[in-house]
């Protein structure tokens, strides 16, 4: 097991590293955003899955190194001296300054007050980035260019990609060290209990606006990344989708694992991605598995695969049985219907098919979908899109991959999930 | 939990190994528009005018046999979004872009565009900027390859001003009530700069937070106060409507003009509290007379709906393409500049009169139609009983303004 576990982590980073020789230009890019959004994820998370503040405006820290780092490009481009590489350090110590500072107002108050102090926070950058036309450029944004730094050049996609490599690398191994180390361990207790940690002496406060101010530097230095692969910032930065994002990818990743947030990061990037472009409705099918991850696995992705190696390393369950292959064909089969669903719903609903029945003397032409056509007229589609949604969930259920959710369950409250890395 | 970091990394990387296939010979321009999240609107209304322009035009011979392959990207309308988009219609092959996105977006796009041209002089890209309405894209990022189809808010003013001078429906007490954002700060400044040129004076000045005011009857005090004749706004979408259902609420009599009244859904949310309102439109098929209503009808045949509010420049941006790619001399790929040049040089028909691009800073010289908001408009909006009913029909060289002192363009 140890062993093809190592092999197969050198055949990742093998991967990694050849990816610019393999991939397009196209595929780069989305490499780069990934790792972007898995930095940003993580920085979120230290403050979510760590120290168990709710943050709901992290877009404003992350819009804010992006920023400062496009500034000090553009100092660079004018004959500064900061080497290029080390920029993302400038959208850091951005972002760790004005998290300092917010972190200070937001720890004031817990809970739900904790979450509205910070989305006031966003939500006042925003307004001040909208109006603030010389610093932040208004509508059309602040750019700017990547200059090359002593015998590495910059211009390419490619050198991007192993910058953005080498920083992913390094905040990873930073958050893994942090977690671990006693700071870490002090931050956890303030999530478990905050009133005994304060009585062993240690100042809750100080520590929470550490570290908001730590995950607001993390945020940051992703943003710094972001303005070195697009080469301009702009408001629209600011604005609520950004902090709602890394709060999806953090879930659907799971909160309570290391990894979890990277995971949530690469799947949905990689969905809005190509998604995007196959369906009208990804941002739709987004939310779906966001409601069902935090209604039925509130673990995520990272916390199921962690149960899972915990049971077979216990020797409790096989690493793939024939129930999984049932389970994966239940899901399967309801997102099958869901898509069929919500497709041919929405392209019924559309303005060009109520132009083409106008057109077609009230006909109404099948929906193509999957290569097959579905008659929006006839039962069998609607059956079988129903069908198929009601029973994969079913069997969904029936088998225990999915949880009811806890409200539903009728039991005592949910126990606290295990901390994962922590063990 | 090694074999976690590892199903992470593996993710990561098969799904980071996704390429676009490339193919052969069609000419292809990426469309970026946003089909969803919030501004997913725009994209659906430059949509249809795709294909009612690309499928004549292959349909009869494309450009010497190769069609135009138009591919829709959506940036999600994010700048995040637009680069990326960028980044993959260029991995795909297509060196024509078409911006139709807001001014942010369109930014980004240009920022792109001169990035790349930048890199790669000899495979250069060129950017048509459908919608977006800021000064910089002729001002001072007015670029050799990027072209503007839509006006500015200095246009617009200019033309509603002239038409309401012309008619006496002016008067000489404006009020100027902005969004705050760029574009009210443009059409705020237009407004101040013309109170010379149409005799009038601006009494009053006031800018609104976008998207966030519920209430606007303050505002409308405020406007009252200043007993203004007309009001210029460039206020949209939910604004504009609560601007003048509060207007209308509470009993203000005086004009509003404008140039966003016409987008899709408006005055059937604003409803009677419309009537009256001025706009500057690019398209209005009573305006054009047979070609417009053939035009009109023909469109909305095709997509079930009529051609308003940037539709028309969406419709503008492919028929000046078309017509421009037509023209160049066969070969087996479009030459950039050959083509930048044969936009600059194409004169193109338009039922509200004729198209052209003004070389010096690529800003569109196009008719525009100053309507008012009617019960007895021939074409009723939105299934409601008004409609935009045109006062007078500007030529292109009515419309014009000079151009801009911070445009430095650099011709290679």
């Amino acid at each position: 097991m140890k062993s093809i576990s190592y092999i197969l982590m050198a055949a990742v980073a093998a991967l990694l590293i050849v990816l610019p020789y393999v991939g397009d230009l196209a595929s780069q890019n989305l490499a780069i955003k990934v790792m972007i959004a898995a930095i940003f994820a993580l920085g979120f998370n230290l403050l979510w899955g760590q120290a168990g503040l709710p943050s709901f405006g992290h877009a404003a820290y992350y819009g804010i190194g992006t920023f400062a780092t496009i500034y000090a490009m553009e100092a660079i481009d004018k004959g500064g001296f900061l080497p290029t590489p080390l920029l993302p350090l400038v959208g850091a110590a951005a972002g760790f300054v004005f998290g300092l500072i917010a972190g200070w107002f937001a720890t004031i108050r817990t809970g739900v007050y904790f979450a509205m102090i910070t989305v006031a926070l966003a939500e006042l950058v925003s307004a001040i980035a909208v109006k603030w036309e010389g610093v932040f450029g208004g509508e059309s944004g602040l750019r700017s260019i990547r200059s090359d730094w002593g015998p590495f050049a910059f211009q390419t996609t490619t050198s991007v990609y192993y910058l953005t490599l080498v920083w992913a690398v390094l905040v990873m191994l930073f958050l893994y060290w942090l977690q671990g180390s006693p700071f870490g361990l002090i931050v956890r207790g303030i999530r478990e209990r905050e009133l005994r940690v304060k009585f062993l002496g240690y100042d809750a406060r100080k520590v929470k606006t550490l570290v908001f101010a730590l995950s607001a530097a993390v945020s940051g230095l992703a943003g710094g990344l972001l303005a070195i692969s697009d080469e301009s910032a702009n408001m629209v930065l600011f604005q609520g989708a950004g902090s709602a994002f890394v709060v999806l990818n953090t879930v659907i990743g799971g909160a309570n694992v290391f990894f979890g947030p990277v995971i949530g990061a690469a799947l949905t990037t990689c969905f809005g991605y190509f998604g995007a472009n196959l369906s009208h409705f990804w941002m739709f099918y987004l939310g779906v598995a966001f409601v069902a991850t935090v209604l039925f696995a509130p673990e995520g992705i990272g916390g199921a695969i962690v149960e899972r190696a915990r049971q077979v390393r216990a020797g409790e369950r096989a690493l793939l049985n024939l129930s999984d292959i049932a389970n994966l064909s239940a899901l399967i089969v309801a997102i099958v219907g869901l898509i069929i669903l919500v497709e041919v719903t929405g392209t019924i609903c559309s303005e060009s098919y109520r132009a083409a029945v106008a057109s077609g003397q009230g006909v109404w032409p099948a929906v193509k979908l999957m290569g097959l056509s579905f008659n929006p007229l006839s039962p069998l589609t609607w059956i079988a899109g129903i069908g198929g949604l009601l029973l994969g969930t079913w069997v969904l259920l029936k088998q225990g991959l999915a949880k009811w959710p806890s409200f539903l369950r009728r039991t005592e409250l949910a126990q606290p999930v295990g901390t994962g890395e922590a063990k | 939990m090694k074999s976690i970091r590892l199903f992470a990394l593996a993710a990561v990387s098969a799904l980071a190994l996704g390429a676009g296939a490339a193919k052969a010979d069609p000419v292809k321009v990426a469309y970026l528009t946003p089909k969803t999240g919030p501004l997913a609107f725009i994209g659906a209304m430059y949509e249809p005018t795709v294909d009612f322009v690309a499928k004549p035009f292959n349909a009869a011979g494309g450009w010497n046999g190769n069609p135009l392959q138009v591919t829709i990207y959506d940036d999600a309308g994010t700048t995040q979004g637009a680069a990326d988009r960028f980044k993959q219609a260029i991995a795909d092959g297509a060196r024509i872009f078409i911006g139709a996105g807001t001014s942010p977006l369109a930014s980004q796009n240009l920022a792109d565009v001169q990035r790349w041209n930048q890199r790669n002089p000899d495979d250069p890209a060129v950017l048509l900027i459908v919608g977006a309405e800021g000064l910089n894209f002729t001002g001072k990022d007015c670029n050799y390859y990027s072209f503007r189809f839509t006006t500015t808010p200095y246009i617009r003013q200019n033309a509603l001003a002239k038409v309401m001078k012309d008619k006496g429906m002016l008067g000489e007490r404006i009020y100027s009530l902005q969004p705050d954002y760029t574009m009210g700060r443009e059409m705020e400044a237009a407004s101040d700069e013309n109170a010379k040129t149409y005799g009038y004076e601006v009494v009053g000045k006031a800018r609104h937070d976008v998207f966030k005011i519920r209430d606007f009857s303050p505002f409308i005090e405020k406007v009252r106060a200043a007993k203004p004749d007309t009001v210029f706004t460039a206020s949209s979408g939910s604004d504009l409507l609560l601007i003048l259902q509060a207007a209308s609420a509470s009993g203000l009599k005086t004009k509003f003009a404008g140039m966003f009244l016409d987008e899709p859904g408006n005055l059937a949310s604003a409803g009677a509290a419309a009537l009256g309102g001025y706009s500057a439109q690019i398209f209005n098929a009573e305006a054009g007379g047979e070609a417009g209503e053939a035009y009109r009808a023909a469109f909305n045949t095709a997509t079930g709906r009529d051609p308003v509010a940037f539709m028309s420049n969406g419709l503008i941006t492919m028929t000046m393409l078309t017509s421009a790619v037509k023209s160049l001399p066969a070969g087996s790929k479009i030459n950039i500049k050959q083509l930048i040049t044969a936009l600059e040089n194409n004169k193109v028909e338009w039922p509200m009169g004729t198209l052209s691009m003004r070389a010096q800073d690529h800003q569109l010289q196009l008719p525009l139609v100053v309507s008012i908001v009617l019960k007895d408009a021939k074409h009723k909006l939105d299934g409601t009983d008004m409609g935009f009913q045109p006062v007078k029909l500007l030529s292109a060289e009515e419309t014009s303004v000079p151009v801009s002192a911070e445009c430095k363009m650099v011709r290679p």
